[in-house]
């Protein structure tokens, strides 16, 4: 009799847990609309910069909870597919724009169009516009945050030097760069990566910018546009530069936290970075005395637009839940001071935005966003992540010298297209 | 009285057969939801055109083994991977055969105890670790190249991992280090197995250390040697942290194995299909090299 008690409660115990993985409790009407937010802002942020965001929405918005997941920028593509193949994708995630292509093309993300349309809280005409234009008829995307590609420099190296101006020409560039090496106490005038780790583009931090300058542009009309004069005039750039023995060494090898840590450091004077970096600069070396200035130019003043941008999960329960929480973000009371916490720019520029004019180097970053040609092409790419990584390695032979920038720039154009035709 | 169906001693009989199974049970339903669930499954996704990001995914049949077949960067995998698999056992067995024979010396147990310990650290690191802690020392400024350099080995400081000539090199030193611990406490164990009474008669018949050391603790390691070599191979063929971490199969495709390639096409191609079919490449060289490796063990029972 015991044995048989014994063995009853043995079944009673193994369905309950069974049912408790598999079961969920039922949502009951005025119950709370749960939705979960992925997103790579937050070991970024910091916790309490980040946190206190998604206490305030849940706490206005007593219908709706959101759940932040966050996830280090390298593991956000692994994840998002990963959990897409099985439909656990979360509701809102957070977006960067070189994705767009190849989600799209999978079918991941809920237009916005009609949310746009319908939400009069939300004045579009206020958000910057790169994030927001339509790709295959539609808009994807809602910009959290406003930011471009900036240069870095080091104040203290540039003294040493007696260099009393950050250089606004490619040719000052090279002049103000061979000052700067000095290779025997290990500190050279600039850095980059060109490392094919990761998921990191290096075409489009380290080559990108410096195109826009000339009047370039990476796609013309929907169609690669690599084979060009002012791509091979870039790569030619970076090629003389490496020539001219002012790049720190290993730039093959380098993924792009490192070329950051090498400028922290001293070991480099300048580099190519983004606003972001204003407050990782600051918290891994304090004593630094770095400054900001456009990227140089070989014609016009012109830099890549970039941010932190939002997307809908197209399997989502809870859609309208999702929408409200990602115009909250964006909205003109709430955006100002989201920008401030992340250390950028707001998308909406009719925010308050007092912390810009409180920071030298964020008003710096600020001139240079309003007076130069903002270019952002990288949300028109397909499969951006492999066709980045098929130019670095053309790129990368280029540095070497095994290829002529001519060469390379028509290799490069012959893979985009077979990327372009995979659309 | 009711009549039972079942007689209460065939009911013995039955739950006396089947209560191994109960406590095997768990194990398997692991084994099946963990292992043989999603090998079944990347078999099945290598038939389609794409699978997990497409809606409807259309059978291929044998195509992207075909076009596989036909891809340059695929035999370019194969060759490092190979060269890659190859000298690491290779390095690993010599490594860890010269520090075994150091160990099994009759030195002061403390002093053995401490260089055991040290020793094994290699191994207790995490990949990450050492990923990143080996970038640092072959960086160009970093200090392996400094030594090189003061020794006059060198002129230049060499790009380990930026340089094509370089990276594969970088790469074996690294898993080298990383791996011969495993390797040298096998050997240990063996070299410690060996009966003191041949290296007495051989003492007795006038062999000197080398003689000794070719002619009995050589030939009695052997199927240690053979088994841990097996074994080794098995696991550096489809090694893909520390690759991906250090070089991530660049410079261009110098480093690339199959094992980042798998990863490449999963991950940044997005077509997952292609990925499982080079997994099952990787699955059918594998399966092999384990069925000489059982083989091998069942010999020497």
């Amino acid at each position: 009799m015991r044995k048989r008690l014994g063995r009853l409660i043995g079944i009673v115990l193994v369905v309950c847990v069974v049912t408790g993985f598999f079961g969920s409790p039922p949502v009951m009407a005025g119950q709370k609309v749960k939705i979960e937010w992925l997103q790579w802002f937050r070991p970024e942020m910091g916790e309490q910069n980040f946190d206190q965001f998604v206490t305030m929405f849940n706490k206005t918005h007593p219908d709706i909870e959101v759940e932040a997941i966050s996830v280090p920028f390298s593991q956000m593509l692994q994840q998002i597919y990963s959990n897409f193949a099985v439909g656990k994708l979360a509701d809102v995630i957070g977006m960067n724009m070189p994705w767009n292509t190849e989600f799209v093309r999978i079918g991941m993300m809920e237009p916005l169009d009609s949310y746009l349309s319908a939400d009069k809280t939300l004045d579009t005409k206020q958000l910057v516009q790169a994030p927001m234009g339509k790709y295959q008829g539609h808009i994807w995307m809602l910009p959290a945050t406003n930011h471009c590609y900036i240069m870095y420099y080091n104040k203290d190296h540039f003294k040493e030097a007696g260099i009393a101006n950050p250089p606004k020409t490619w040719d000052e560039f090279m002049q103000t760069a061979k000052k700067l090496t000095k290779p025997e106490k290990n500190q050279y005038g600039y850095s980059l990566f060109l490392s094919l780790q990761g998921s990191s583009g290096s075409l489009r931090t380290e080559v990108f910018p410096l195109l826009y300058t000339t009047g370039g542009r990476g796609v013309k009309d929907d169609k690669p546009n690599l084979n060009s004069p002012e791509l091979i005039e870039t790569l030619q750039f970076l090629k003389d530069l490496n020539d001219a023995g002012v790049i720190t060494p290993g730039a093959l090898s380098r993924p792009e936290q490192q070329k950051v840590e090498e400028f922290a450091s001293g070991r480099a004077a300048m580099y190519m970075g983004t606003m972001p970096h204003i407050n990782v600069l600051r918290s891994r070396n304090p004593k630094l005395n770095f400054g900001i200035t456009p990227i140089s130019m070989k014609r016009k003043l012109a830099t890549r637009n970039h941010g932190w941008e939002l997307i809908m999960n197209s399997q989502s329960k809870n859609k309208q839940a999702a929408w409200t929480f990602m115009s909250w973000l964006a909205s003109k009371e709430i955006n100002g001071l989201f920008a401030e916490k992340a250390g950028q720019l707001p998308a909406n520029l009719a925010s308050k935005a007092d912390y810009i004019a409180k920071d030298p180097q964020i008003t710096e970053v600020d001139k240079i966003i309003r007076t130069s040609e903002l270019v952002e092409e990288t949300r028109l790419i397909p499969n951006q992540t492999e066709a980045d990584r098929a130019a670095t390695e053309e790129l990368q032979k280029v540095y070497t010298g095994e290829l002529k920038p001519a060469q390379a720039a028509q290799i490069m154009q012959k893979k985009w297209e077979e990327i372009f035709m995979k659309k | 009285m009711v009549h039972m169906p079942v007689t209460p001693r065939s009911m013995q009989s039955f739950v006396k057969h089947a209560t191994p199974y109960a406590f095997v049970g768990p194990a398997i339903v692991v084994l099946v939801l963990l292992l043989l669930f999603p090998i079944f499954r990347v078999f099945y996704n290598s038939f389609f055109d794409n699978t997990l990001v497409v809606k409807t995914p259309h059978w291929v049949g044998l195509s992207n083994f075909t076009q596989l077949l036909k891809d340059p960067v695929f035999y370019v995998s194969i060759k490092n991977t190979v060269v890659f698999t190859v000298g690491s056992v290779v390095l690993h067995l010599i490594v860890g055969l010269v520090f075994a024979l150091l160990l099994n010396q009759r030195i002061h147990p403390v002093a053995l105890g401490f260089f055991r310990a040290a020793l094994i650290l290699p191994w207790v690191f995490t990949v990450a670790v050492v990923a990143v802690n080996w970038q640092l020392l072959l960086n160009p400024l970093g200090v392996v190249n400094y030594i090189l350099k003061a020794c006059h080995l060198i002129h230049s400081s060499i790009e380990w991992f930026g340089d094509a000539r370089y990276a594969m090199i970088g790469l074996l030193l690294v898993n080298t280090w990383r791996g011969y611990p495993f390797v040298m406490l096998s050997i240990l164990a063996g070299l410690q197995s060996i009966g003191a009474e041949l290296y007495e008669a051989s003492k007795v018949d006038g062999a000197n250390v080398t003689q000794s050391f070719l002619h009995i603790t050589l030939p009695q390691l052997k199927p240690v040697l053979l088994s841990i070599g097996l074994l080794d191979t098995i696991w550096t063929f489809q090694l893909f942290p520390l690759i991906w971490l250090t070089t991530g199969g660049g410079p261009g495709h110098a480093t690339e194995v199959l094992a980042t390639y798998t990863y490449k096409k999963a991950f940044e191609s997005v077509q997952f299909s292609m990925a499982s079919t080079i997994a099952v490449m990787i699955l059918c060289v594998t399966s092999v090299m384990t069925f000489f490796y059982l083989k091998q063990q069942r010999m020497t029972e």
